[in-house]
C-alpha cells in the first residue's frame, strides 16, 4: 500500500505493572477516565483467576500511584465485571458493570455513594452495560450492549430516553461498546460491525466508518473511541491490536502498533530483581516473530498492544492507550 | 510403646510465598532498612521479640500465642538449588524431593504407614477442594472436604427425603455384584468407602459442642472443622489446609498483615477450642510456605525468593528459636535471596519420626539433621 | 438405501462418539445414525471446514483473562469451552490424545499461552503424518522449554528431549541405545526459542512482571547447531532433526508404539506405558491391523483412527463401556449432554477445576508420561466429585439439555402415567442410551417408585425426573465410557 501516513501521534511514554492482588499496578485493565485535573482512574477487571485483582486505581501522567478502590464482588460498592468508566462535571466516578447490569458512582476519592440498574430488555433496563459519557448537561449515555441500543439517562439513573436496535443497517448495532461525546453529538463503537458511528444526542444518525478487516482503514472489533479537540477520531482497534487515527470524517490519518518500553514502576522491579535485567540485556523487545495474525504477534512482542481495548484524550491532546494483555497504558503526544 | 493418644498432625499451607523478611522481622539490622525502601516495617510498627527480630504488625494474636512458650520459629528453611516457581517448589514441599518430579506426597506415605490396609477412609482430612499432592499416593484414602457442613455424595439432590433416597439406592448400586468385572468391583468398592467416608464425617458437626466463637474466614472455618473432627475420635491422624494469598508482588505491606491476621485468630480459636475440651496435647501443627522472597524490595512488595520460615505450634513444643536467621550481608545471598541454612526434610523428620512416629527415611530420601522442636520426644 | 435405525446402531453410534468424541444428546445420536455409522467416522474424521465454536472475540470480550491466557485455570476453561462448543469433536479428541502422549505442563512452563498453541498444532496436524507431528512437536515452544531443549547446545547437549522423544514419543524402551540419545539430541541442537535468556529467566522466576507473560516462538538457530556426523539407530550422516524424525518414523517399534498408544486411547485400558516393554498388548492382531495402517497411509493417523473405528474389535459389543472415563470426558460429556454454554458463562472455571479435582488438571499433568488413566482415575475423592459434578449438573431443569430430556419423555409417554420401570428405562435410554445390569434397575426402579406418580407437566414431576437422571449419571456404570 502507498497510503499517505500522516502522523498525527508519537510515543511518549508508558506506565503499568502487572499487578494481580490490588496495589501499585493494573490487573487486566480495560478502562480509562481523566479527572479535569489530570488525574487518570483506571479499571482493573482482572478475572474469576484473581478475586483481588478487579479494582479502579487512580494515578497520573507522572507514574505517580495515588491509590484504589471498591473491589470484586456484589456488595454495594462493588464490582464483578467493570466495563465502562466516566466522571461527571462534579468529578464523581460512574462504573457499568456488564455482569450486574449495575452503575456504581462513587465520589472522586472513590468513596461508594450509590448505584442502580437492572437487568432486562424493557426502557430502563439494562443488559451488559459496557461503554458511558456525560454529556454537557451531566445527562448520561450508556451503551446497552445486549439490547442494541443506546440509553440516556439523569446523573441519578432516572431514564430520560433510548435509541438504536439490533441490526447492521444505519442506526443499527451489534453488541455496542465504547462511547464519546463531542459537541453535541455522540460517537458509539459498534463492535460486531466493526464500524464507528456518529448520532445526535437525540439518536439521530449522522454518519458511520468502518468495515470489516485487518487494513489500516478497516477495523475488527473495535472496542472504544475518543475524540480530541480538533475532532480527530481515536480507536482503540482492539481485535486488529492497533490504535487508530482518523479525521473528523472518519478518514484514515495514522495505525499505531504500539512501542512500550519499561519505565518507572518496571524498573523499580528489575532493580529489585538483577537477574531478570541481566537476562534482559540480551532481549529484543521488537524481536521479529513468526506470525502475522496481530493477536498471536502481540502476544510475542512485548513493546507491541496486546489488547488495546480503552481509548480516551485529555485537554493537552495526549492520548492514552489502555492494554488489557500487558496491565499497563502507553501515553502518545503530538508529533 | 504406651502412648496414651494417637498423635495427631495438622499442617498449614501458606500458599504464594509469605515474605519472609517481614513476617520475622530484623528490624534493628540496617541491612534490612535499606533493601526495603518502600515496603519497611518501621521499628513502631513491629511486634518486637527480643532487640534483634520482631514480628508483622498483624501478628499481635499470633505474639499472645508464642509468648504462651509453644511455639518454634524454624528460620531460613529451604532446599538445595532454590526453585522461584511457585508450582515446583511446592511440588518439592509436597514430595519432599528436590531432586526430581516425585509423584508420591510425603504425608500420603505417611498415611499408608499408619494404615497400610486404608482401613479407616479419614485418617487424612483435607480441608479444600482436590487432593494436594502432599496427601496423594496411590491406592491411600483421603477425604477432601470443602465445606464440612454439607460435605457428602449426592450434594446435588434437592431435598432431604429424596437425598436419603437416593443415598440409600447409591449404596445399594455400589455394592458387590456376582459376575462384575475388576473395574466394576473396584468402582464398588471405591464408592462405598466414599460413602463411608462421609457417613462418618457428617456425625462430627453434630456431635460438637463448644463456646468458642471462630473468625468466619476460610482458615477459621477450616481450622473448626479440624477441631470438630478431631474431637469426634474418628482416628483421623493427619489434617491439612491451605491458607492463600501470599504472592505478595504489589501491595504487600497491606496484604500480609491482614493474611497473619486472619490465621492468628484462627490459631488462637483453635487453641483455645483444644484447651476447652481438654485435647490439645495430642496436636502438633507445622506451618509452610512454598519459598521466602526477595531481599530487596521492587516498589510496592517482593518477589519470588528461597530461605522461608517455617512454625511448629503444640503443648508438646519447646518454643523459641530454631536454626539461624540468614545473613543479610550481600555476599552471602543467594541471587539476591537469603541463603536458605536448613533443610526442610529434616523438619519433616522431626514430624515423621518424633511426633507420628514414622520411620522417615524412607519417605524423605535420606537422614536430615532435625530440630527437635518436642519437648517430649516419642 | 433406506435404513431403519435400531436400538444396537444407536448404541454402536454412542459408543463411538463416547470414544471419538465426548459423547453426544439423543437428538444429535439419531442424526448421526441417520447418516450411517461409516458416514460418521468419515464425517469425524473430515470435519466441516468451517469449524464453529463459541467464537474467541465473544470470549475475550467477555472473559477478559482470556486476553492473556496466562493462568492454567483460564486455560483450562477455553479448553473447555472449546470441547464443550466444538462441531468437530474427534478434533479436540485427538488434542487430547496428543496433550497425553507429548505431555507438557503448566507447574513448569507457567503461563498458559504456549500450551494453547500447542494444542492449536495438535488440531492443525493431530489427524495428519505423524512424522509432521513430530517435527512440529520437536519445533514447538512449550516443548523445547518443558525438556530443556534450549540448553542442548553444539558441543554441551542437553539430553532430555533426545530422550523423551524416543522413549515416550515414538519408539519406546528396549528399541535403542544410549548413544542413540546422544545423537538423537545432538541432531536437535539449535532448536531453541527467541529471545531465549530471557524467556527461561521469567518462567524460572515465574513472574507475570512487568508486563505479563511474553509467548515464545521457535527459532533455529544454525551457529549452536552440531553438523557432525551422526550415527544413529544404524544410519549416519549429518543428521538434523528432521532426518531422525524420517529414521524414527520408519521404525517398526515406531508403528507398535503409535498402535498401542491409540488403542489405549480409543479402545480399551492398557498397562501404564512404562511396562510396556514387558507386557504384550491385550489384543496383539488389533495392534498389527494399524501397524499395517501406519506404514500402508505413510504414517497417517486419521487412517489408523479409520481402521480402528471401522474395526471388529472397535464395534464390539465387549469393548462398549470397558473404559473408566478420564475426568475430562466425564466433565465435557455430562456438559455437553446438559447444555448451557449457548454463551459465556462463569461456570465454565468450576468445570475446568472439576478435573482438576478428579485428578486431571487440564494442561497440567504431573509428569512427561502423562496421566496413568484406567483404574488411577478412581479413588474414594474422585468418586465424590465426579458423582456430584454430573449430579449437581443433570439435576439442574433449567438446562437446555435437562429440558430436552424431560420434553422427550413427555412425547414418548404422552398420555401414560409412567410406571416406575417405564420411566427408568426410558431415562436411561435417553442419558446413554448406557446398559445397566438387572441389579442396578432394580434400585433404580425402586426410587422411582418411591417418588410416586409422576406427572411430567407438574415441577414436581419434572423435580423426580430430575432426581432419578442424577441417581442414573451416578451409577458405577456411567464412570465408563
Amino acid at each position: 500500500m502507498t497510503t499517505e501516513v500522516t502522523s498525527v501521534m508519537k510515543i511518549a511514554d508508558t506506565i503499568g505493572f502487572c499487578a494481580d492482588i490490588g496495589g501499585r499496578g493494573f490487573h487486566l485493565p480495560n478502562a480509562i477516565a481523566i479527572r479535569d485535573d489530570g488525574h487518570l482512574y483506571v479499571i482493573s477487571r482482572s478475572s474469576q483467576m484473581h478475586p483481588k485483582g478487579t479494582r479502579i486505581g487512580i494515578c497520573d501522567v507522572d507514574h505517580e500511584f495515588y491509590g484504589e478502590f471498591s473491589g470484586r464482588g456484589t456488595e454495594p460498592g462493588q464490582i464483578i465485571a467493570p466495563t465502562g468508566i466516566a466522571l461527571d462535571s462534579q468529578n464523581r466516578v460512574f462504573v457499568t458493570d456488564e455482569q450486574t447490569n449495575r452503575v456504581t458512582v462513587f465520589d472522586t476519592d472513590g468513596n461508594y455513594l450509590s448505584h442502580w440498574g437492572e437487568q432486562g430488555s424493557e426502557p430502563s433496563q439494562l443488559s451488559g452495560p459496557a461503554g458511558l459519557a456525560f454529556d454537557a448537561d451531566d445527562n448520561l449515555y450508556i451503551s446497552d450492549q445486549w439490547n442494541n441500543r443506546i440509553q440516556k439517562f439523569t446523573p441519578d439513573g432516572e431514564f430520560i430516553s433510548t435509541f438504536g436496535e439490533p441490526g447492521t443497517g444505519s442506526g443499527q448495532f451489534d453488541a455496542p461498546w465504547g462511547v464519546a461525546i463531542d459537541n453535541g453529538h455522540i460517537f458509539v463503537v459498534d463492535w460486531h460491525n466493526d464500524r464507528i458511528s456518529k448520532f445526535t444526542l437525540d439518536g439521530d444518525p449522522v454518519m458511520s466508518f468502518g468495515e470489516s478487516g485487518t487494513e489500516d482503514h478497516q477495523l475488527n472489533r473495535p472496542s472504544d473511541v475518543a475524540i480530541d479537540a480538533e475532532g480527530r477520531i481515536y480507536v482503540a482497534d482492539w481485535g486488529n491490536q492497533r490504535a487508530k487515527v482518523f479525521d473528523a470524517n472518519g478518514n484514515f490519518l495514522q495505525s499505531l502498533r504500539g512501542e512500550a518500553s519499561v519505565t518507572k514502576w518496571g524498573a523499580d522491579y528489575l532493580a529489585a530483581n538483577a537477574d531478570e535485567l541481566n537476562a534482559r540485556q540480551t532481549f529484543d523487545p521488537f524481536v521479529e516473530v513468526g506470525t502475522r495474525t496481530p493477536w498471536e504477534e502481540s502476544a510475542r512482542v512485548e513493546g507491541y498492544f496486546w489488547n488495546p481495548i480503552g481509548i480516551e484524550v485529555d485537554t493537552s491532546g495526549r492520548l492514552y492507550v489502555v492494554e488489557a494483555g500487558r496491565h499497563r497504558f502507553q501515553v502518545y503526544e503530538r508529533a | 510403646m504406651s502412648q496414651k493418644k494417637d498423635r495427631v498432625l495438622v499442617v498449614v499451607q501458606l500458599s504464594g510465598g509469605n515474605d519472609y523478611l517481614n513476617c520475622i522481622v530484623p528490624y534493628a539490622d540496617p541491612r534490612y532498612q535499606d533493601a526495603r525502601p518502600n515496603i519497611r516495617i518501621e521499628q513502631d510498627d513491629v511486634i518486637p521479640l527480643d532487640d534483634n527480630f520482631g514480628l508483622n504488625p498483624g501478628m499481635g494474636v499470633f505474639k499472645d500465642i508464642y509468648d504462651e512458650g509453644n511455639v518454634a520459629i524454624i528460620h531460613g528453611v529451604g532446599y538445595p538449588v532454590p526453585v522461584r516457581s511457585h508450582f515446583r517448589s511446592m511440588d518439592i514441599w509436597h514430595t519432599a524431593n528436590p531432586n526430581e518430579l516425585g509423584n508420591e506426597g510425603w504425608l500420603g506415605q505417611a498415611i499408608r504407614a499408619i494404615d497400610p490396609a486404608g482401613d479407616n477412609p479419614v485418617t487424612a482430612v483435607n480441608f479444600g477442594h482436590g487432593l494436594p499432592r502432599a496427601l496423594a499416593s496411590p491406592g491411600v484414602p483421603v477425604a477432601s472436604v470443602g465445606n464440612l457442613d454439607d460435605y457428602g455424595l449426592l450434594t446435588g439432590v434437592n431435598g432431604e427425603r429424596q437425598r436419603e433416597q437416593a443415598l440409600n439406592a447409591f449404596s445399594r448400586i455400589y455394592s458387590p455384584r456376582v459376575g462384575s468385572s475388576l473395574v466394576m468391583d473396584y468402582l464398588g468398592k471405591t464408592g462405598l468407602d466414599a460413602l463411608r467416608g462421609a457417613d462418618i464425617l457428617k456425625e462430627a458437626p453434630k456431635r460438637y459442642s463448644s463456646t468458642i466463637e471462630y473468625p468466619s474466614n476460610a482458615i477459621g472455618t477450616a481450622l473448626k472443622g479440624v477441631a470438630q473432627i478431631h474431637f469426634a475420635d474418628l482416628g483421623t491422624r493427619i489434617f491439612y489446609t491451605v491458607h492463600g494469598g501470599f504472592d505478595t508482588h504489589t501491595n504487600e505491606v497491606a496484604l500480609q498483615k491482614v493474611l497473619w491476621q486472619e490465621l492468628s485468630e484462627a490459631l488462637r480459636a483453635f487453641k483455645d477450642d483444644l484447651n476447652e475440651h481438654r485435647k490439645s496435647e495430642e496436636i502438633a501443627i507445622l506451618i509452610f510456605s512454598e519459598f521466602g522472597r526477595r531481599v530487596k524490595d521492587n516498589g510496592s512488595g517482593t518477589d519470588h525468593g528461597s530461605g522461608g520460615v517455617a512454625f511448629v505450634l503444640g503443648d508438646a513444643v519447646q518454643g523459641g528459636h530454631y536454626s539461624e536467621y540468614p545473613s543479610l550481608d550481600p555476599s552471602d545471598l543467594t541471587e539476591g535471596d537469603l541463603a536458605y541454612n536448613f533443610d526442610f526434610r529434616g523438619l519433616y523428620t522431626d514430624m515423621l519420626e518424633d511426633w507420628l512416629g514414622i520411620e522417615a527415611t524412607p519417605i524423605v530420601g535420606g537422614g536430615f539433621e532435625k530440630i527437635q522442636p518436642f519437648a517430649v520426644s516419642a | 438405501m433406506v435404513t431403519t435405525q435400531t436400538t444396537s446402531d444407536l448404541a454402536l453410534i454412542a459408543h463411538l462418539l463416547r470414544r471419538a468424541g465426548f459423547g453426544a444428546t439423543r437428538d444429535e445420536l439419531e442424526a448421526y445414525a441417520a447418516n450411517g455409522y461409516d458416514a460418521t467416522v468419515e464425517g469425524m474424521l473430515h470435519p466441516p471446514a468451517e469449524r464453529s465454536y463459541l467464537p474467541d472475540d465473544i470470549l475475550r470480550r467477555y472473559h477478559h483473562d482470556f486476553q492473556d491466557i496466562r493462568t492454567n485455570g483460564s486455560a483450562a476453561s477455553y479448553w473447555i469451552y472449546r470441547m464443550v462448543t466444538t462441531n468437530a469433536p474427534l478434533e479436540e479428541k485427538v488434542a487430547l490424545f496428543w496433550h497425553r502422549v507429548f505431555a507438557t505442563a503448566q507447574t513448569k512452563l507457567i503461563q498458559g499461552k504456549p500450551i494453547l498453541s500447542q494444542l492449536d498444532m495438535f488440531r492443525k496436524y493431530g489427524m495428519g503424518s505423524f512424522r509432521e507431528i513430530l517435527i512440529q512437536i520437536s519445533k514447538d515452544p512449550a516443548m523445547i522449554l518443558w525438556l530443556d531443549n534450549q540448553d542442548n547446545h553444539n558441543g554441551a547437549i542437553n539430553e532430555n528431549y533426545g530422550r523423551e522423544i524416543l522413549e515416550l514419543f515414538s519408539m519406546g524402551v528396549g528399541n535403542y541405545t544410549e548413544e542413540d540419545i546422544k545423537e538423537c539430541s545432538r541432531a536437535f541442537t539449535g532448536w531453541t526459542i527467541a529471545n531465549t535468556d530471557y524467556m527461561a529467566m521469567k518462567m524460572r522466576n515465574n513472574t507475570a512482571r512487568p508486563y505479563g507473560y511474553i509467548d515464545w516462538h521457535f527459532e533455529y538457530r544454525p551457529d549452536d547447531h552440531d553438523e557432525g556426523e551422526k550415527t544413529f539407530l544404524g544410519k549416519t550422516g549429518n543428521f538434523n532433526g528432521e532426518d531422525v524424525i524420517d529414521i524414527i518414523c520408519e521404525q517398526p517399534a515406531t508403528a507398535q508404539f503409535i498402535a498401542r498408544l491409540l488403542y489405549h486411547s480409543f479402545v480399551a485400558d492398557e498397562p501404564p506405558v512404562p511396562q510396556w516393554p514387558l507386557v504384550a498388548p491385550k489384543d496383539p492382531a488389533a495392534i498389527q491391523l494399524l501397524t499395517d495402517s501406519y506404514f500402508e497411509s505413510d504414517y497417517n493417523i486419521g487412517a489408523m483412527l479409520k481402521t480402528l473405528f471401522t474395526s471388529d474389535f472397535f464395534k464390539d459389543e465387549s469393548a462398549h463401556f470397558a473404559r473408566v472415563k478420564s475426568p475430562v470426558e466425564l466433565v465435557v460429556g455430562t456438559l455437553r449432554q446438559a447444555g448451557g454454554f449457548d454463551g459465556p458463562t462463569y461456570d465454565v472455571y468450576a468445570s475446568a477445576a472439576a478435573c482438576g479435582y478428579m485428578g486431571q488438571a487440564l494442561l497440567n499433568p504431573p509428569s512427561v508420561e502423562g496421566w496413568q488413566g484406567g483404574d488411577d482415575w478412581i479413588n474414594t475423592g474422585t468418586v465424590v466429585e465426579r458423582v456430584n459434578f454430573a449430579c449437581d449438573l443433570i439435576g439442574d431443569t433449567t438446562k437446555s439439555g435437562v429440558q430436552a430430556i424431560i420434553a422427550r419423555l413427555r412425547r414418548d409417554l404422552e398420555g401414560v402415567m409412567p410406571t416406575p420401570e417405564l420411566l427408568v428405562d426410558h431415562c436411561v435410554d435417553l442419558v446413554g442410551p448406557m446398559s445397566v445390569p438387572h441389579e442396578t434397575r432394580d434400585v433404580l426402579v425402586d426410587f422411582a417408585a418411591e417418588q410416586g406418580d409422576v406427572d411430567l407437566s407438574t415441577g414436581d414431576g419434572e423435580a423426580a425426573v430430575a432426581a432419578l437422571l442424577q441417581l442414573i449419571v451416578s451409577t458405577r456404570e456411567y464412570q465408563l465410557a
